[in-house]
């Protein structure tokens, strides 16, 4: 009896209301605590520890995201598991109350299980959720990364022409106003038409656009220097050529490609304009 | 009384909550932050395959020097033998007890580093702080090495992903032996391209009749020749490889997996057989110095031709400079090392087939190491390695171990200096050893060899018997690429994920990355599509002679 006792007493009721306060106050910290963990579980390659640790913070539509793509790489990959993330990025596509910073990357990854995570690819569900994706968020940065992927799965999975595929899809690259999107798009475009032998006009816009919207990786930085000074040579346009190459040699001094380079930018003709 | 004593009881319970609160919200997370004085020191673990004693000795010293400037920190050492190698770090990683720092380099696949090493690229953006007061002080960590972390193994083109970093670099040479040269020749001169090598082994040849000691050009075994023979054959496809019916996207590409992967899609094209003649000469040449070579060297190991030109039954021995610690500490007699003699552009049709001197900036790095994914101290394993890549120690390092440095600005020790890289030249075309190891293409051509190089073989006989397999070979090999690429895909879904609405989102250096990681992707899943469309649009040169150029 002494606890009742001790309950009904002002004291002992302060003292109940600040340990229901530090309970809840700590069970919001877990929760957080245990978000965070899963966020760094997945960033960390541990999909087992991620999943489990998304399923308890599920009722969050970010978590549901984690839990999604958690599932798809958890080991082994079973198709009951992928259609378990299926259900739970449809879901969250479809929400209307969530945010575009939810229903965007849910619909990405719905084209993006199509396309590389289920058993059997379906390139053409995959391009028409891209397309849709594009479509209903066309400013939307993360909609916008779909446009590479749309161009890659049409020029080679899809088209039977892909020289006329290469020009439809000249109008997708106009949509594109962020830099990283417009960057991937226009090397995917620039690449597929040298290695389709299409119009080299065309390719050397293309890999111009990326290189001005900003390439990343250095190596990559690298080839498209040497691609430019070279289309644009067999086009002959040498002052183009002898910027891409200066740059090129001026940046890479040490790359194996540079005396080629070199002695090719000594053989350009002069003049021309950049 | 009563009062009083619930009172404390009450008390009691609210301090011992209030302290155990505290202590959950106080307490470091197992393996989080920096070591204390009181904390047990990080300990780093280093595995490695480099087991010669001069190595450990160098790499001991430079631990216990890391180990003074960071007293928190305990590197081990983990010499392991090459045999077990693979089946060791396979082992350690799947029973999560890897080692901080591994080798990574020794034919791990593009798979496995993917899932258990972590890629590099941020970091090697970032300047090395061990060259503070060097001339590579503020320099990017990638731009301090000799070829900007650009070649194979270290930069991972189907992952297209900084994995390794390498401690050297690899160069090939023949070692000749002086006496032997001046017997035979009067004179010491070595012979400076493939005209007057062969003109060498002519008198070689004569010298042997003449005097009824039998000396052969080369000592050869299977470890060693390839090297040799490669290049023979690189010589011969510099040009084609820079054709626009093989250079389809114009950029020349210069380093091996990327080279294979060039050369894989256009034989699909029917851009180049077996049959051309850069590849037909580039065989030939491999089958006239395999005649100046050790009988049967397919089947000789390392230690047999190095035992016949310790011998001196020999007068070269090409390899690389991997080995030359133990051939200078192994052969009695004073040697030359030489660049390997390739035909020069004015060498008739073979010049005629090549660019120019090799540039040695293309050749693979070596010893390269990788941080492992379930490292609880990842950043701690970098710093070790930008100590380790650092001017002043790699110096010390390879002046100790014998080796040549990856680091700018480290002159190669006295004793190897014939074996300092070539940074001017040009690429190496492709050659049919450039394939990955493990790789089928590679099975294939390794099964066949005897076709060509064997004294009942011929360049026609091997001809015939690649050109029925090379095509199922690389396509294979192209499957396999695509599996891989998927697989990486996969995982970079989840981590771009992670990136773009996880806790990391707004954080500065987030975007960075995942900017990166879609460069990344996209190129990685354009690479695969191209190889798939190629694989399911094969025009063999063979079954199509017209369709040469696209």
């Amino acid at each position: 009896m002494p606890a009742r006792r001790c309950v009904r007493s002002r004291a002992g009721r302060g003292l109940a209301c600040a340990l229901g306060l530090v309970a809840g106050a700590m069970s919001r910290l877990n929760a957080e605590s245990n978000g965070d963990s899963a966020w760094q579980n997945l960033r960390e390659w541990r999909f087992t520890e991620a999943t489990r640790a998304f399923e308890q913070t599920a009722d969050e539509p970010t978590h549901r995201l984690g839990l999604a793509v958690a599932l798809l790489n958890l080991q082994p990959r079973t198709a009951d598991r992928i259609a378990r993330a299926e259900r739970e990025l449809s879901a969250l596509a479809e929400d209307a109350s969530a945010s575009a910073d939810v229903v965007v990357p849910a619909n990405y990854l719905l084209a993006r299980i199509a396309e590389v995570h289920a058993f059997t690819p379906d390139p053409a569900r995959a391009a028409e959720r891209y397309a849709a994706l594009l479509a209903a968020h066309p400013q939307h940065p993360f909609a916008q990364t779909a446009a590479a992927r749309l161009a890659t799965l049409r020029l080679y999975k899809l088209g039977a022409d892909p020289l006329r595929t290469l020009a439809d899809l000249e109008s997708l690259g106009r949509q594109l106003t962020d830099a990283g999107a417009r960057r991937d798009f226009h090397l995917v475009l620039g690449r597929s038409y040298l290695f389709f032998g299409g119009d080299r006009g065309r390719a050397l816009e293309h890999l111009q656009s990326a290189m001005a919207a900003g390439i990343v990786a250095a190596t990559v930085r690298a080839d498209v220097l040497v691609q430019i000074g070279e289309v644009a040579r067999e086009l002959d346009q040498p002052a183009i050529s002898r910027q891409a190459w200066s740059e090129f040699v001026e940046t890479f001094p040490r790359d194996p490609r540079v005396d080629l380079i070199r002695e090719r930018l000594a053989a350009l003709p002069e003049g021309g304009r950049p | 009384m009563n009062d009083w004593r619930n009172r404390i009881g009450l008390f009691l319970v609210a301090a011992s909550f209030a302290a155990s609160v505290i202590w959950i919200l106080v307490r470091p997370s197992p393996g989080d932050g920096a070591p204390t004085d009181r904390q047990e020191p990080v300990v780093i673990r280093f595995a490695h395959v480099t087991i010669h004693p001069g190595i450990i000795r160098a790499y001991d010293d430079a631990i216990r020097d890391y180990e003074k400037l960071n007293p928190g920190v305990r590197v081990v050492q983990m010499p392991v033998p090459i045999r077990m190698w693979s089946a060791w770090l396979r082992t350690q990683m799947v029973g999560g007890n890897a080692p901080d720092l591994a080798d990574m380099d020794r034919g791990q696949p593009d798979e496995f580093l993917a899932r258990y090493f972590l890629p590099l690229d941020e970091w090697v953006e970032q300047p090395n702080p061990y060259n503070v007061g060097t001339e590579l002080e503020g320099r990017r960590w990638r731009e301090t090495f000799i070829n900007d972390l650009r070649s194979g193994r270290a930069y991972r083109v189907n992952l297209q992903q900084v994995y390794g970093i390498p401690f050297t670099i690899q160069t090939v040479r023949l070692f000749a032996n002086a006496n032997l040269l001046r017997e035979i020749t009067g004179s010491t001169k070595v012979p400076e391209n493939y005209a007057e090598l062969i003109a060498l082994c002519h008198e070689i040849e004569a010298y042997s009749e003449r005097t009824g000691r039998t000396i052969l050009p080369f000592a050869g075994s299977v470890n060693h020749t390839h090297h040799y023979l490669n290049r023979l054959f690189g010589s011969q496809t510099q040009r084609l490889m820079n054709e626009p019916a093989v250079n389809v996207h114009r950029s020349f590409v210069p380093i091996v997996p990327e080279v294979y992967m060039t050369a894989y899609l256009a034989y699909l094209r029917g851009s180049w057989s077996w049959r051309d003649p850069a590849v037909a000469s580039g065989l030939t040449m491999m089958r006239e110095i395999a005649g100046y070579t050790t009988t049967g060297f397919l089947q000789l190991q390392r230690d047999d031709s190095l035992f016949q030109f310790a011998q001196g039954r020999a007068l070269f021995l090409p390899t690389g400079s991997w080995d030359a610690d133990t051939i200078l500490a192994g052969v009695p007699f004073p040697m030359a090392i030489l660049p390997v003699p390739l035909p020069t552009t004015d060498d008739g049709v073979r010049g005629s087939l090549t660019l120019g001197p090799i540039s040695d900036l293309s050749e693979t790095p070596g010893n390269a190491v990788g941080v492992a994914r379930s490292s609880r101290h990842p950043e701690i394993a970098v710093d070790f390695l930008r100590y380790l890549t650092s001017q002043p120690v790699s110096r010390r390092v390879m002046q100790d171990s014998n080796r040549l440095s990856s680091i700018l600005g480290v002159a190669p020790p006295e004793s190897i200096a014939g074996f300092a890289p070539r940074l001017h030249g040009f690429p190496l075309g492709f050659h049919p050893g450039l394939t990955p190891e493990g790789s089928e293409a590679e099975r294939v051509y390794r099964s066949l060899l005897h076709r060509l190089v064997s004294r009942g073989g011929s360049v026609e006989d091997f001809t015939d018997a690649i050109e029925r397999v090379f095509p199922a070979a690389i396509m294979a090999d192209l499957r396999r690429f695509n599996a891989t690429a998927r697989e990486t895909s996969r995982v970079d879904d989840a981590l771009l994920v992670a990136g773009w609405v996880g806790p990391e989102a707004k954080e500065a250096t987030t975007s960075r990355r995942l900017d990166l990681m879609l460069e990344t992707q996209t190129l990685r899943e354009l690479a695969a599509a191209q190889a798939e469309w190629a694989t399911a649009n094969a025009q063999l040169s063979s079954q199509t002679p017209a369709a040469k150029a696209p």
